[in-house]
């Protein structure tokens, strides 16, 4: 479970990021963070994966508060969670299955086990047959899915999205929000942070709407404009 | 870390020398330049050092004894000399050796008469000239003894020569800092130019440790193959210079010995054995100190992620 209690964050120049942020999600549920660009949805990402720390409250997962996390143990916290960009970040110098594979190589997951795991995350993301493809011969969609893959292979029990559908058409948005479904599925706690409305109420999941960073609205179930 | 994830990281940081092949190959030329000049100094400084060394046991001094002097009381003395621990070698001269040593290192080349020199055989002019030679244990010796000397009922006057003992150690010490003043500038430039080297190899693979951090690599994971890089180029840096002061300082020993030997009559070289046995370690040290530590500032800002 993950539980944000009263977490502000406000960035150099007096920025408000997030304020006297909490909430709640619970183990394998999919959620959308929504808002306008700048809202704090981001920052809120951000925080979640322990990029920044702050500046007041506590953001505990599985009842750890990662505020207190030493530096050290932050690599740990990240194994337990795929992270997904709108730029893909992908190694162009890798083809789809290395790039994959770079994501246990680094976790020094033994060989053996890297063999297995990567074409099981390809095929749960329908890329099986693009493994030997480079990034920049396949196309945008298939890029984030890679991305996506790369995010899950080591099965995580936590998925971070931030704006994974920013540079897709509707089509390929549509394709990736299946995936991420996929996975949600799985038992995985998918988190998507989106200003991306059709990709919000076609999904009909948890919303919850930032504003200037802070929760005007928390929906179980809903659209990107759904009222309670 | 395991030992499949050093060996990779090792075949990256080989790639990262050449990856960044002229920028790697100016960090390779200065640390090589620096090292030469480190070299030089080096060697500079621990010549002087050990002639310094060497020439303690030439600043004896003399400790004239007062005439009439008893045989018991020069006993007493050298007790006295042979209880301090400054004092490295004395020797005991009489008179009547005294002018020996003086008909034969003086008057050798002169004809004198055999009456006079019978005269002068019978009437010691050097009966006041008993003494004591002393050679202190350091150079810094000398003050104490001569303060004992000074103190001394059985001693009419001591002759020293300050100056020297000074003026050498003064030399030596001034060598050293010099020398200690160059090295640790050039290091600071070695360091300042392995930084940008490997900020570069960063820069190329921000990308790549960006993703890294993200998906839970390890800061040592993520720093090994620039630390690995770093210390490639430290060591590549330190051939050139250690076979160049190898030959050079070799060569120069050979060419002095044998063309100047009024050189080298007065002053020992220390052997090329002896320098080697001190600088390699120094320079593989330094290199890859100078590269780990290069590698870790540049390091820095992008592992925190």
């Amino acid at each position: 479970m993950i539980e944000l209690k009263d977490v502000t964050k406000v960035y150099e120049g007096n920025v408000t990021g997030v304020e006297h942020i909490n909430l709640q999600i619970e183990d394998g549920e999919f959620v959308f963070i929504v808002g306008e660009s700048g809202s704090g949805k981001s920052t809120l990402l951000k925080l979640l994966m322990r990029e920044l720390l702050p500046d007041e409250g506590s953001i505990f997962i599985d009842g750890k508060d990662i505020t207190k996390l030493r530096r050290s143990k932050v690599a740990e916290l990240r194994r337990n969670m795929g992270i997904v960009f709108q730029d893909y970040r992908l190694l162009s110098s890798r083809t789809v299955y290395e790039n994959v594979a770079f994501a246990l190589e680094v976790i020094e997951v033994p060989p053996k086990k890297i063999q297995r795991s990567v074409p099981a995350a390809l095929n749960l993301v329908g890329l099986a047959h693009k493994a030997k493809s480079m990034p920049n011969g396949i196309s945008g969609g298939e890029q984030q899915r890679t991305a996506i893959a790369r995010a899950i292979v080591n099965n995580p029990a936590l998925v971070l999205a931030d704006e994974p559908t920013g540079n897709l058409d509707p089509r390929n948005s549509e394709e990736i929000m299946d995936v991420l479904d996929a996975v949600n599925r799985r038992g995985t706690t998918v988190i998507v942070a989106t200003h991306d409305r059709d990709i919000v109420d076609e999904m009909q999941k948890r919303v919850i709407h930032i504003e200037d960073g802070v929760i005007v609205r928390d929906s179980q179930e809903g659209g990107y404009d759904d009222e309670d | 870390m395991k030992i499949r994830t050093v060996g990779r990281c090792m075949k990256d940081g080989f790639k990262g020398v050449f990856r960044n092949g002229l920028m790697s190959l100016a960090s390779i030329g200065t640390i090589t330049a620096c090292l030469i000049i480190l070299g030089i100094v080096f060697c500079l400084v621990m010549n002087v050092r050990s002639f310094a060394d060497s020439m303690n046991g030439t600043l004896g001094m003399v400790a004239w004894l007062k005439s009439g002097i008893t045989d018991a009381e020069i006993t007493e003395m050298e007790a006295q000399l042979d209880a301090r621990d400054d004092i490295g070698d004395y020797r005991y001269v009489s008179a009547e050796e005294a002018w020996e040593i003086f008909k034969n290192d003086m008057l050798g080349g002169y004809e004198i008469s055999d009456m006079l020199m019978e005269d002068l055989n019978n009437d010691n002019p050097l009966k006041n000239s008993a003494n004591i030679e002393i050679y202190p244990k350091a150079a810094g010796d000398q003050a104490g003894i001569v303060d004992f000397l000074n103190n001394c009922p059985y001693v009419r006057k001591v002759s020293y020569s300050q100056n020297a003992s000074r003026a050498l150690s003064s030399f030596a010490a001034l060598v050293t800092y010099v020398g200690a003043a160059l090295i640790g500038f050039l290091i600071f430039i070695a360091l300042l130019l392995i930084t940008n080297t490997i900020k570069l190899s960063v820069y190329i693979r921000k990308r790549e440790i960006n993703i890294m951090k993200y998906i839970g690599a390890t800061d040592a994971f993520v720093r090994l193959p620039f630390v690995i890089e770093g210390m490639l180029i430290g060591v590549l840096g330190a051939v050139i210079p250690t076979l160049l002061i190898y030959i050079g300082y070799d060569s120069l020993i050979r060419v002095v010995e044998s063309r100047f030997a009024a050189i080298s009559s007065l002053f020992e070289f220390l052997s090329v054995g002896e320098i080697m046995r001190l600088l390699i370690p120094i320079f593989l040290i330094l290199s890859v100190g100078v590269g780990v530590l290069g590698s870790s500032i540049s390091m820095r800002k992008h592992l925190k992620v």
